[in-house]
Protein backbone atom coordinates (compact mmCIF):
# COMPACT_ATOMS: atom_id res chain seq x y z
CA UNK A 1 0.00 0.00 0.00
CA UNK A 2 1.01 3.15 -1.01
CA UNK A 3 2.41 5.97 1.92
CA UNK A 4 1.88 8.83 -0.42
CA UNK A 5 -1.74 8.81 -1.40
CA UNK A 6 -4.90 9.39 0.73
CA UNK A 7 -6.75 6.44 0.85
CA UNK A 8 -9.92 6.14 0.46
CA UNK A 9 -12.66 3.39 1.18
CA UNK A 10 -15.67 2.87 -1.76
CA UNK A 11 -18.20 0.96 -0.17
CA UNK A 12 -21.16 1.01 -3.14
CA UNK A 13 -22.51 -2.05 -4.23
CA UNK A 14 -23.90 -0.18 -7.55
CA UNK A 15 -21.55 -0.94 -10.44
CA UNK A 16 -22.11 1.77 -12.52
CA UNK A 17 -21.98 4.44 -9.16
CA UNK A 18 -18.90 2.83 -8.38
CA UNK A 19 -16.99 2.62 -11.21
CA UNK A 20 -17.61 6.38 -11.72
CA UNK A 21 -16.53 7.24 -8.13
CA UNK A 22 -13.38 5.25 -8.74
CA UNK A 23 -12.29 6.63 -11.88
CA UNK A 24 -13.35 9.74 -10.30
CA UNK A 25 -11.57 9.83 -7.11
CA UNK A 26 -8.68 8.30 -8.78
CA UNK A 27 -8.12 11.39 -10.75
CA UNK A 28 -8.07 13.82 -7.61
CA UNK A 29 -4.83 11.34 -6.32
CA UNK A 30 -6.79 9.27 -4.20
CA UNK A 31 -5.96 5.20 -3.79
CA UNK A 32 -9.15 4.12 -4.13
CA UNK A 33 -10.25 0.64 -2.52
CA UNK A 34 -13.88 -0.33 -3.91
CA UNK A 35 -15.84 -3.14 -2.06
CA UNK A 36 -19.10 -4.51 -3.05
CA UNK A 37 -21.06 -5.97 0.05
CA UNK A 38 -21.24 -4.91 3.53
CA UNK A 39 -19.48 -7.89 4.95
CA UNK A 40 -16.18 -7.75 2.97
CA UNK A 41 -16.02 -3.76 3.85
CA UNK A 42 -16.23 -4.45 7.06
CA UNK A 43 -13.80 -7.01 7.42
CA UNK A 44 -11.16 -4.58 5.30
CA UNK A 45 -12.01 -1.88 7.59
CA UNK A 46 -11.26 -3.88 10.85
CA UNK A 47 -8.01 -4.74 9.25
CA UNK A 48 -7.01 -1.38 7.74
CA UNK A 49 -8.49 0.92 9.64
CA UNK A 50 -5.22 2.62 10.40
CA UNK A 51 -4.46 3.41 6.47
CA UNK A 52 -7.84 4.25 5.59
CA UNK A 53 -8.46 8.47 5.17
CA UNK A 54 -12.06 8.40 4.75
CA UNK A 55 -14.85 5.90 4.16
CA UNK A 56 -17.39 6.69 1.26
CA UNK A 57 -20.24 4.38 2.54
CA UNK A 58 -23.65 3.82 0.52
CA UNK A 59 -26.48 2.26 3.25
CA UNK A 60 -28.24 -0.42 1.38
CA UNK A 61 -25.99 -3.28 0.90
CA UNK A 62 -25.64 -6.86 0.51
CA UNK A 63 -24.72 -8.76 3.75
CA UNK A 64 -24.03 -5.80 5.98
CA UNK A 65 -25.82 -2.18 5.96
CA UNK A 66 -23.97 0.50 5.79
CA UNK A 67 -25.61 1.85 9.31
CA UNK A 68 -24.32 -1.79 11.08
CA UNK A 69 -20.80 -0.92 9.32
CA UNK A 70 -20.87 3.18 10.62
CA UNK A 71 -21.73 1.52 13.82
CA UNK A 72 -19.29 -0.96 14.43
CA UNK A 73 -16.59 0.85 12.54
CA UNK A 74 -16.82 3.27 15.05
CA UNK A 75 -16.49 1.37 17.19
CA UNK A 76 -12.92 0.08 16.95
CA UNK A 77 -12.24 3.53 14.48
CA UNK A 78 -13.73 6.59 16.08
CA UNK A 79 -10.96 9.24 13.87
CA UNK A 80 -12.05 7.80 10.19
CA UNK A 81 -13.99 10.88 8.15
CA UNK A 82 -17.41 8.60 7.29
CA UNK A 83 -19.39 10.21 4.43
CA UNK A 84 -22.75 8.44 3.53
CA UNK A 85 -23.91 8.13 0.13
CA UNK A 86 -27.04 6.98 -0.16
CA UNK A 87 -30.75 7.06 -1.88
CA UNK A 88 -32.69 7.48 1.19
CA UNK A 89 -33.21 11.24 0.98
CA UNK A 90 -35.88 11.31 4.69
CA UNK A 91 -34.45 13.43 7.32
CA UNK A 92 -34.76 10.49 9.68
CA UNK A 93 -32.27 8.63 7.85
CA UNK A 94 -30.02 11.24 7.67
CA UNK A 95 -30.16 12.18 11.76
CA UNK A 96 -29.91 8.50 12.40
CA UNK A 97 -26.50 8.24 10.77
CA UNK A 98 -25.28 11.43 11.58
CA UNK A 99 -26.07 10.24 15.07
CA UNK A 100 -24.12 6.58 14.87
CA UNK A 101 -21.03 8.55 14.04
CA UNK A 102 -21.25 9.73 10.28
CA UNK A 103 -19.39 12.98 9.43
CA UNK A 104 -21.79 13.98 6.71
CA UNK A 105 -24.36 12.57 4.43
CA UNK A 106 -24.80 12.95 1.02
CA UNK A 107 -27.61 11.76 -1.10
CA UNK A 108 -28.10 9.96 -4.61
CA UNK A 109 -28.16 11.92 -7.29
CA UNK A 110 -25.45 13.72 -6.29
CA UNK A 111 -23.03 16.80 -7.35
CA UNK A 112 -20.05 15.19 -7.94
CA UNK A 113 -17.92 18.32 -7.46
CA UNK A 114 -19.46 18.65 -4.78
CA UNK A 115 -19.24 15.25 -3.23
CA UNK A 116 -15.36 15.37 -4.36
CA UNK A 117 -15.06 18.88 -1.91
CA UNK A 118 -16.73 17.38 0.97
CA UNK A 119 -14.74 13.81 0.65
CA UNK A 120 -11.40 16.32 0.41
CA UNK A 121 -12.73 18.43 3.36
CA UNK A 122 -13.13 15.78 5.60
CA UNK A 123 -9.79 14.29 4.75
CA UNK A 124 -7.90 17.44 5.60
CA UNK A 125 -9.41 17.25 8.96
CA UNK A 126 -8.41 13.42 9.55
CA UNK A 127 -4.85 14.99 8.81
CA UNK A 128 -5.75 17.51 11.97
CA UNK A 129 -6.51 14.70 14.19
CA UNK A 130 -3.34 12.64 13.20
CA UNK A 131 -1.16 16.11 14.32
CA UNK A 132 -2.27 15.89 17.91
CA UNK A 133 0.58 14.17 19.17
CA UNK A 134 0.25 14.45 23.10
CA UNK A 135 -3.15 14.78 24.95
CA UNK A 136 -5.02 18.22 24.39
CA UNK A 137 -7.23 18.93 27.23
CA UNK A 138 -10.17 21.58 26.44
CA UNK A 139 -12.93 22.26 28.90
CA UNK A 140 -16.03 23.55 26.90
CA UNK A 141 -19.24 24.10 29.39
CA UNK A 142 -19.61 21.60 32.05
CA UNK A 143 -17.38 18.66 30.03
CA UNK A 144 -13.66 17.96 29.90
CA UNK A 145 -12.69 16.40 26.63
CA UNK A 146 -9.14 15.22 26.19
CA UNK A 147 -8.59 15.80 21.89
CA UNK A 148 -5.86 13.18 21.76
CA UNK A 149 -7.68 10.11 23.19
CA UNK A 150 -10.70 11.34 21.68
CA UNK A 151 -12.52 10.89 24.88
CA UNK A 152 -14.94 13.68 27.13
CA UNK A 153 -16.07 13.64 30.62
CA UNK A 154 -19.69 15.25 30.28
CA UNK A 155 -21.58 17.65 32.31
CA UNK A 156 -23.42 14.50 33.68
CA UNK A 157 -20.04 13.32 35.14
CA UNK A 158 -20.20 10.27 32.75
CA UNK A 159 -17.17 9.40 29.98
CA UNK A 160 -18.06 8.71 26.21
CA UNK A 161 -16.40 9.20 23.12
CA UNK A 162 -16.41 11.51 20.77
CA UNK A 163 -15.96 11.75 16.86
CA UNK A 164 -13.11 13.83 15.69
CA UNK A 165 -15.47 16.33 13.76
CA UNK A 166 -16.88 16.27 17.06
CA UNK A 167 -13.46 16.93 18.82
CA UNK A 168 -12.61 19.66 16.10
CA UNK A 169 -16.15 21.33 16.04
CA UNK A 170 -15.66 21.38 20.28
CA UNK A 171 -11.93 23.05 19.72
CA UNK A 172 -13.47 25.44 17.20
CA UNK A 173 -15.95 26.95 19.97
CA UNK A 174 -13.88 26.96 22.44
CA UNK A 175 -11.69 29.38 19.95
CA UNK A 176 -14.25 31.76 19.35
CA UNK A 177 -15.43 31.74 22.98
CA UNK A 178 -18.63 34.56 22.87
CA UNK A 179 -18.31 34.97 19.26
CA UNK A 180 -21.14 34.09 17.07
CA UNK A 181 -20.17 31.41 14.30
CA UNK A 182 -22.39 31.24 11.38
CA UNK A 183 -23.57 27.64 9.94
CA UNK A 184 -20.89 28.48 7.12
CA UNK A 185 -18.11 29.62 9.29
CA UNK A 186 -18.50 25.82 11.35
CA UNK A 187 -18.65 24.35 7.43
CA UNK A 188 -15.59 25.60 6.61
CA UNK A 189 -13.78 25.79 10.45
CA UNK A 190 -14.52 22.40 11.02
CA UNK A 191 -15.48 19.98 7.66
CA UNK A 192 -13.44 22.09 5.41
CA UNK A 193 -16.16 22.72 3.36
CA UNK A 194 -17.15 25.59 0.48
CA UNK A 195 -19.73 27.66 2.56
CA UNK A 196 -21.63 27.57 -0.08
CA UNK A 197 -22.97 24.12 0.51
CA UNK A 198 -26.01 24.23 2.85
CA UNK A 199 -25.95 21.16 4.98
CA UNK A 200 -28.42 20.59 8.19
CA UNK A 201 -25.08 18.36 9.48
CA UNK A 202 -24.28 21.15 11.51
CA UNK A 203 -27.43 21.53 13.39
CA UNK A 204 -27.51 17.84 14.35
CA UNK A 205 -23.82 17.92 15.57
CA UNK A 206 -24.04 21.02 17.68
CA UNK A 207 -27.06 19.16 19.10
CA UNK A 208 -24.88 16.12 19.73
CA UNK A 209 -22.57 18.34 21.65
CA UNK A 210 -24.70 20.09 23.23
CA UNK A 211 -26.32 16.57 24.65
CA UNK A 212 -22.29 16.25 26.47
CA UNK A 213 -21.77 19.80 27.88
CA UNK A 214 -24.86 20.89 28.68
CA UNK A 215 -26.56 19.85 31.84
CA UNK A 216 -30.17 20.57 30.65
CA UNK A 217 -30.31 20.38 27.13
CA UNK A 218 -33.56 22.05 26.24
CA UNK A 219 -32.56 25.32 28.00
CA UNK A 220 -28.41 25.35 26.89
CA UNK A 221 -26.30 27.64 28.87
CA UNK A 222 -23.44 27.40 26.86
CA UNK A 223 -23.70 26.58 23.27
CA UNK A 224 -26.77 29.43 22.25
CA UNK A 225 -28.34 29.04 19.12
CA UNK A 226 -29.04 32.74 17.48
CA UNK A 227 -31.90 32.27 14.99
CA UNK A 228 -31.26 32.67 11.31
CA UNK A 229 -27.67 33.04 12.18
CA UNK A 230 -25.68 29.82 13.50
CA UNK A 231 -24.66 29.49 17.17
CA UNK A 232 -22.32 30.67 20.29
CA UNK A 233 -20.27 29.48 22.88
CA UNK A 234 -20.87 31.63 25.47
CA UNK A 235 -19.03 31.71 29.11
CA UNK A 236 -19.36 34.90 29.70
CA UNK A 237 -22.43 35.86 31.67
CA UNK A 238 -23.44 39.51 30.04
CA UNK A 239 -22.92 38.24 26.45
CA UNK A 240 -25.13 35.17 27.55
CA UNK A 241 -27.66 37.32 29.19
CA UNK A 242 -28.24 39.40 25.65
CA UNK A 243 -28.30 36.60 23.59
CA UNK A 244 -31.00 34.67 25.07
CA UNK A 245 -33.29 37.75 25.62
CA UNK A 246 -32.72 38.71 21.57
CA UNK A 247 -34.25 35.43 21.21
CA UNK A 248 -36.87 36.07 23.28
CA UNK B 1 -40.14 6.92 27.95
CA UNK B 2 -41.50 3.80 26.39
CA UNK B 3 -44.22 3.82 28.56
CA UNK B 4 -44.99 7.13 28.00
CA UNK B 5 -45.44 6.64 24.90
CA UNK B 6 -47.99 3.78 25.08
CA UNK B 7 -50.09 6.07 27.38
CA UNK B 8 -50.80 8.24 24.52
CA UNK B 9 -51.25 5.46 21.57
CA UNK B 10 -54.87 5.72 20.22
CA UNK B 11 -55.40 1.41 21.56
CA UNK B 12 -54.55 2.88 24.72
CA UNK B 13 -57.65 5.49 24.42
CA UNK B 14 -59.71 2.96 22.10
CA UNK B 15 -59.39 0.60 25.70
CA UNK B 16 -59.63 3.39 28.10
CA UNK B 17 -63.43 4.20 25.79
CA UNK B 18 -64.47 0.79 26.18
CA UNK B 19 -63.90 0.74 29.83
CA UNK B 20 -66.00 3.94 30.70
CA UNK B 21 -68.35 3.16 28.23
CA UNK B 22 -68.79 -0.62 29.96
CA UNK B 23 -68.74 1.58 33.13
CA UNK B 24 -71.32 4.11 32.20
CA UNK B 25 -73.61 1.49 32.01
CA UNK B 26 -73.16 -0.74 34.74
CA UNK B 27 -74.28 2.78 36.32
CA UNK B 28 -76.55 3.77 34.06
CA UNK B 29 -78.22 0.18 34.88
CA UNK B 30 -78.02 0.47 38.49
CA UNK B 31 -79.48 3.71 38.75
CA UNK B 32 -82.07 2.44 36.47
CA UNK B 33 -83.19 -0.14 39.07
CA UNK B 34 -82.52 1.82 42.21
CA UNK B 35 -85.05 4.17 41.16
CA UNK B 36 -87.19 1.97 40.00
CA UNK B 37 -87.58 0.02 43.55
CA UNK B 38 -88.14 3.79 45.06
CA UNK B 39 -91.04 4.10 42.49
CA UNK B 40 -91.89 1.15 43.43
CA UNK B 41 -92.26 1.95 47.61
CA UNK B 42 -93.44 5.18 46.81
CA UNK B 43 -96.25 3.43 44.22
CA UNK B 44 -97.35 1.25 47.06
CA UNK B 45 -96.93 4.05 50.17
CA UNK B 46 -99.30 6.16 48.35
CA UNK B 47 -101.52 4.23 46.53
CA UNK B 48 -100.71 5.18 43.37
CA UNK B 49 -102.44 3.65 40.41
CA UNK B 50 -100.74 0.49 39.37
CA UNK B 51 -99.22 1.45 35.62
CA UNK B 52 -97.67 4.24 37.17
CA UNK B 53 -93.76 4.39 35.96
CA UNK B 54 -94.65 1.54 33.37
CA UNK B 55 -92.73 1.40 30.05
CA UNK B 56 -89.40 3.08 31.78
CA UNK B 57 -87.94 -0.05 30.75
CA UNK B 58 -88.32 0.23 27.34
CA UNK B 59 -86.49 3.68 27.38
CA UNK B 60 -83.40 2.01 29.24
CA UNK B 61 -83.54 -0.96 26.51
CA UNK B 62 -83.49 2.17 23.37
CA UNK B 63 -80.73 3.50 25.53
CA UNK B 64 -78.61 0.32 25.62
CA UNK B 65 -79.48 -0.47 21.79
CA UNK B 66 -78.00 3.16 21.25
CA UNK B 67 -75.41 2.42 23.18
CA UNK B 68 -74.30 -0.98 21.76
CA UNK B 69 -74.54 0.69 18.07
CA UNK B 70 -72.30 3.35 19.37
CA UNK B 71 -69.99 1.22 20.53
CA UNK B 72 -70.12 -1.02 17.24
CA UNK B 73 -68.99 2.24 15.19
CA UNK B 74 -66.83 3.22 17.31
CA UNK B 75 -65.08 -0.22 16.88
CA UNK B 76 -65.38 0.00 13.15
CA UNK B 77 -63.53 3.53 13.09
CA UNK B 78 -60.63 2.23 15.10
CA UNK B 79 -60.26 -1.15 12.87
CA UNK B 80 -60.42 1.24 9.70
CA UNK B 81 -58.22 3.79 10.99
CA UNK B 82 -55.82 0.74 12.39
CA UNK B 83 -56.10 -0.14 8.58
CA UNK B 84 -55.34 3.41 7.60
CA UNK B 85 -52.53 3.23 9.48
CA UNK B 86 -50.97 0.32 8.43
CA UNK B 87 -51.58 1.14 4.97
CA UNK B 88 -50.08 4.63 4.87
CA UNK B 89 -46.74 2.64 6.69
CA UNK B 90 -46.63 0.12 3.51
CA UNK B 91 -47.48 3.24 1.39
CA UNK B 92 -43.94 4.89 2.73
CA UNK B 93 -42.07 1.96 2.71
CA UNK B 94 -43.25 1.00 -1.20
CA UNK B 95 -42.24 4.86 -2.12
CA UNK B 96 -39.00 4.75 -0.17
CA UNK B 97 -38.09 1.04 -2.09
CA UNK B 98 -39.84 2.06 -5.51
CA UNK B 99 -37.64 5.83 -5.03
CA UNK B 100 -34.40 4.03 -4.25
CA UNK B 101 -34.63 2.06 -7.50
CA UNK B 102 -35.41 5.39 -9.31
CA UNK B 103 -32.44 7.54 -7.84
CA UNK B 104 -30.26 5.04 -8.36
CA UNK B 105 -29.53 4.88 -12.09
CA UNK B 106 -30.63 8.35 -12.52
CA UNK B 107 -27.69 9.32 -10.23
CA UNK B 108 -25.17 7.00 -12.29
CA UNK B 109 -26.06 9.04 -15.53
CA UNK B 110 -25.47 12.49 -13.61
CA UNK B 111 -22.14 10.86 -12.65
CA UNK B 112 -20.93 9.82 -15.55
CA UNK B 113 -22.04 13.20 -17.50
CA UNK B 114 -20.99 15.55 -15.01
CA UNK B 115 -17.31 13.36 -15.55
CA UNK B 116 -17.58 13.84 -19.00
CA UNK B 117 -18.05 17.58 -18.88
CA UNK B 118 -14.93 17.49 -15.81
CA UNK B 119 -12.55 15.83 -17.36
CA UNK B 120 -10.60 14.71 -20.59
CA UNK B 121 -10.86 11.39 -21.45
CA UNK B 122 -9.71 9.23 -24.16
CA UNK B 123 -12.26 7.84 -26.80
CA UNK B 124 -12.12 5.03 -25.57
CA UNK B 125 -13.37 6.11 -21.57
CA UNK B 126 -15.95 8.33 -23.30
CA UNK B 127 -17.28 5.83 -25.24
CA UNK B 128 -17.43 3.56 -22.38
CA UNK B 129 -19.11 6.05 -20.17
CA UNK B 130 -21.64 6.83 -23.08
CA UNK B 131 -22.63 3.48 -22.95
CA UNK B 132 -22.59 2.86 -19.15
CA UNK B 133 -25.02 6.25 -18.98
CA UNK B 134 -27.18 4.47 -22.06
CA UNK B 135 -27.56 1.53 -19.81
CA UNK B 136 -28.64 3.16 -16.89
CA UNK B 137 -30.97 5.04 -18.74
CA UNK B 138 -32.67 1.92 -20.07
CA UNK B 139 -32.55 0.48 -16.74
CA UNK B 140 -34.68 3.47 -15.20
CA UNK B 141 -37.07 3.76 -18.58
CA UNK B 142 -38.22 -0.12 -17.70
CA UNK B 143 -38.15 0.77 -14.29
CA UNK B 144 -40.76 3.74 -15.24
CA UNK B 145 -42.69 1.29 -17.46
CA UNK B 146 -42.92 -0.82 -14.88
CA UNK B 147 -44.15 2.21 -12.38
CA UNK B 148 -47.12 3.15 -15.01
CA UNK B 149 -47.98 -0.57 -16.30
CA UNK B 150 -48.19 -1.17 -12.87
CA UNK B 151 -50.58 1.75 -12.32
CA UNK B 152 -52.81 1.11 -15.90
CA UNK B 153 -53.11 -2.54 -15.36
CA UNK B 154 -55.55 -1.63 -12.24
CA UNK B 155 -57.64 0.76 -14.42
CA UNK B 156 -57.59 -0.36 -17.50
CA UNK B 157 -55.30 -2.74 -19.83
CA UNK B 158 -53.26 -0.99 -23.14
CA UNK B 159 -54.94 -3.26 -25.88
CA UNK B 160 -52.91 -0.81 -28.50
CA UNK B 161 -49.23 -1.60 -30.60
CA UNK B 162 -50.30 -5.06 -31.08
CA UNK B 163 -48.19 -6.55 -33.57
CA UNK B 164 -47.73 -10.15 -34.81
CA UNK B 165 -44.65 -10.97 -33.37
CA UNK B 166 -41.92 -13.55 -32.66
CA UNK B 167 -41.98 -14.32 -28.94
CA UNK B 168 -39.01 -16.52 -29.73
CA UNK B 169 -37.43 -13.64 -30.86
CA UNK B 170 -38.47 -11.51 -28.20
CA UNK B 171 -36.81 -13.86 -25.63
CA UNK B 172 -33.49 -14.43 -27.04
CA UNK B 173 -33.05 -10.62 -27.88
CA UNK B 174 -34.15 -10.32 -24.11
CA UNK B 175 -31.06 -13.05 -23.23
CA UNK B 176 -28.99 -11.53 -25.22
CA UNK B 177 -28.75 -8.29 -23.62
CA UNK B 178 -28.42 -9.36 -20.13
CA UNK B 179 -25.53 -11.56 -21.29
CA UNK B 180 -23.97 -9.00 -22.38
CA UNK B 181 -24.36 -6.96 -19.30
CA UNK B 182 -23.61 -9.81 -17.30
CA UNK B 183 -21.35 -12.24 -19.04
CA UNK B 184 -18.99 -11.51 -16.62
CA UNK B 185 -19.95 -12.46 -13.64
CA UNK B 186 -22.72 -15.40 -14.27
CA UNK B 187 -22.88 -17.73 -16.78
CA UNK B 188 -25.85 -17.58 -19.65
CA UNK B 189 -27.13 -20.68 -21.47
CA UNK B 190 -29.97 -20.43 -24.08
CA UNK B 191 -31.33 -23.42 -25.31
CA UNK B 192 -33.99 -23.63 -27.98
CA UNK B 193 -36.15 -27.05 -29.53
CA UNK B 194 -35.89 -27.30 -32.99
CA UNK B 195 -39.31 -26.02 -33.51
CA UNK B 196 -38.37 -22.66 -31.84
CA UNK B 197 -35.00 -22.88 -33.22
CA UNK B 198 -36.57 -23.10 -37.04
CA UNK B 199 -39.94 -21.33 -36.92
CA UNK B 200 -40.29 -19.04 -34.16
CA UNK B 201 -43.53 -18.41 -32.45
CA UNK B 202 -45.97 -15.60 -33.81
CA UNK B 203 -48.70 -14.13 -32.08
CA UNK B 204 -50.61 -11.10 -31.61
CA UNK B 205 -49.08 -9.51 -28.49
CA UNK B 206 -47.37 -5.88 -27.73
CA UNK B 207 -43.84 -6.48 -28.74
CA UNK B 208 -42.62 -3.79 -26.09
CA UNK B 209 -44.23 -5.73 -23.16
CA UNK B 210 -43.51 -9.25 -24.40
CA UNK B 211 -39.80 -7.69 -23.85
CA UNK B 212 -40.43 -6.27 -20.43
CA UNK B 213 -41.38 -9.66 -19.71
CA UNK B 214 -38.52 -11.51 -20.63
CA UNK B 215 -36.13 -8.64 -19.28
CA UNK B 216 -37.56 -8.46 -16.14
CA UNK B 217 -37.33 -12.72 -15.59
CA UNK B 218 -34.05 -12.94 -17.28
CA UNK B 219 -32.51 -9.25 -14.64
CA UNK B 220 -33.97 -11.46 -11.71
CA UNK B 221 -32.63 -14.14 -12.43
CA UNK B 222 -29.30 -12.45 -12.23
CA UNK B 223 -30.25 -10.49 -9.33
CA UNK B 224 -31.00 -13.64 -7.09
CA UNK B 225 -28.30 -15.42 -7.83
CA UNK B 226 -24.96 -15.36 -6.41
CA UNK B 227 -21.69 -14.35 -8.78
CA UNK B 228 -20.52 -16.85 -10.86
CA UNK B 229 -24.45 -18.42 -10.51
CA UNK B 230 -25.99 -19.99 -13.71
CA UNK B 231 -28.87 -18.51 -15.74
CA UNK B 232 -30.52 -20.75 -18.06
CA UNK B 233 -33.33 -19.59 -20.71
CA UNK B 234 -35.23 -22.73 -22.24
CA UNK B 235 -37.96 -22.02 -25.13
CA UNK B 236 -39.71 -24.91 -26.61
CA UNK B 237 -42.89 -25.03 -28.73
CA UNK B 238 -44.87 -28.32 -28.45
CA UNK B 239 -46.40 -30.59 -30.77
CA UNK B 240 -49.69 -28.69 -29.41
CA UNK B 241 -48.71 -25.40 -30.80
CA UNK B 242 -47.75 -23.91 -27.50
CA UNK B 243 -45.08 -21.68 -26.37
CA UNK B 244 -43.04 -22.55 -23.47
CA UNK B 245 -40.17 -20.54 -21.71
CA UNK B 246 -38.08 -21.65 -18.39
CA UNK B 247 -36.15 -18.92 -17.14
CA UNK B 248 -34.22 -20.74 -14.18
CA UNK B 249 -31.27 -19.96 -12.29
CA UNK B 250 -29.32 -21.43 -9.72
CA UNK B 251 -29.49 -19.03 -6.94
CA UNK B 252 -31.79 -17.88 -3.81
CA UNK B 253 -35.03 -19.99 -4.45
CA UNK B 254 -37.66 -19.15 -2.39
CA UNK B 255 -39.82 -21.67 -0.10
CA UNK B 256 -43.26 -22.55 -1.82
CA UNK B 257 -45.19 -20.37 0.06
CA UNK B 258 -43.88 -17.50 -1.41
CA UNK B 259 -44.50 -18.87 -5.54
CA UNK B 260 -47.91 -17.40 -5.91
CA UNK B 261 -47.14 -14.60 -3.35
CA UNK B 262 -44.33 -13.10 -5.38
CA UNK B 263 -46.72 -12.03 -8.45
CA UNK B 264 -48.49 -9.65 -5.74
CA UNK B 265 -47.58 -6.07 -5.92
CA UNK B 266 -45.40 -4.85 -3.94
CA UNK B 267 -44.77 -8.45 -2.04
CA UNK B 268 -41.14 -8.51 -1.20
CA UNK B 269 -40.10 -11.65 0.50
CA UNK B 270 -38.51 -10.78 3.82
CA UNK B 271 -35.03 -12.08 3.59
CA UNK B 272 -32.48 -11.48 6.10
CA UNK B 273 -29.31 -8.94 5.96
CA UNK B 274 -26.74 -10.89 3.81
CA UNK B 275 -29.48 -12.18 1.24
CA UNK B 276 -31.31 -8.94 0.86
CA UNK B 277 -31.36 -7.72 -2.61
CA UNK B 278 -32.87 -4.37 -4.15
CA UNK B 279 -36.28 -3.47 -5.62
CA UNK B 280 -39.45 -2.01 -5.95
CA UNK B 281 -41.37 -5.29 -5.41
CA UNK B 282 -43.04 -4.52 -8.80
CA UNK B 283 -41.39 -6.51 -11.70
CA UNK B 284 -43.07 -10.10 -11.02
CA UNK B 285 -46.67 -8.21 -10.37
CA UNK B 286 -45.94 -6.23 -14.08
CA UNK B 287 -44.76 -9.33 -15.65
CA UNK B 288 -47.55 -11.56 -14.44
CA UNK B 289 -50.18 -8.29 -15.48
CA UNK B 290 -48.87 -8.73 -19.01
CA UNK B 291 -49.08 -12.15 -19.49
CA UNK B 292 -52.37 -12.49 -18.04
CA UNK B 293 -53.25 -9.79 -20.39
CA UNK B 294 -51.84 -11.44 -23.37
CA UNK B 295 -53.94 -14.96 -22.16
CA UNK B 296 -50.73 -16.32 -20.96
CA UNK B 297 -49.42 -18.29 -17.90
CA UNK B 298 -46.27 -16.67 -16.05
CA UNK B 299 -46.09 -19.27 -12.70
CA UNK B 300 -42.94 -19.78 -10.78
CA UNK B 301 -41.38 -22.72 -8.98
CA UNK B 302 -38.66 -23.94 -6.43
CA UNK B 303 -37.45 -26.54 -4.57
CA UNK B 304 -36.58 -24.20 -2.05
CA UNK B 305 -34.11 -21.58 -0.43
CA UNK B 306 -30.80 -21.79 -2.04
CA UNK B 307 -32.42 -24.71 -4.62
CA UNK B 308 -32.72 -21.78 -7.22
CA UNK B 309 -36.23 -20.56 -9.23
CA UNK B 310 -37.83 -21.67 -12.51
CA UNK B 311 -40.41 -19.06 -13.80
CA UNK B 312 -42.47 -20.52 -16.96
CA UNK B 313 -43.91 -18.11 -19.47
CA UNK B 314 -46.47 -19.75 -21.55
CA UNK B 315 -48.44 -18.94 -24.44
CA UNK B 316 -50.81 -20.37 -26.81
CA UNK B 317 -50.42 -19.26 -30.74
CA UNK B 318 -53.02 -16.34 -31.80
CA UNK B 319 -54.09 -15.39 -28.23
CA UNK B 320 -54.22 -11.56 -28.24
CA UNK B 321 -54.24 -8.65 -24.95
CA UNK B 322 -57.45 -8.77 -23.67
Amino acid sequence: MSNSKEILLLVEDEEAIGEGLKFNFEHEGYEVIWVKNGSQAYTYIAQNHINLSVILLDIMLPEMDGLEILKRTREIAEQIPIVILSAKSQEGDKIKALGLGADDYVTKPFNLVELMLRIKGLSKRRRWYKNIESDTFLTLGKAQFNLKTLTVRTADASNARISPTEGLLAQTFADNENKILTRSDLLEKVWNYDSKMETRTVDVFVSKLRKLIELDVSSPQYLISVRGVGYAYVTDNDTREKLLSSRN
Amino acid sequence: MKKIRWLFHPITFFVLAQISWGLLMIVWIRWYLMRNQEIDIMVQRFAIKENFGTGQWIILVEGCILMGVILVALFMVFVSQRKQVRLNKLKDSIMSSVTHELKTPLASIKLYLETMVLRTLSEEERIKFLKRSLSEADRLQKLIDSVLISARSEVKRSDKELEYTDIVELATAAFMRSKERFAEKRTFLLIKNPEAEENGFMIRCNPHQIAIVFDNLIDNAVKYTHQGGKITVQVDISPEMKFKARISDDGMGMEKQHLKKIFNKFYRIERNAILRVHGSGLGLFVCHSIVKSHQGRLYAHSDGPDKGANFYVEFERNTAPR
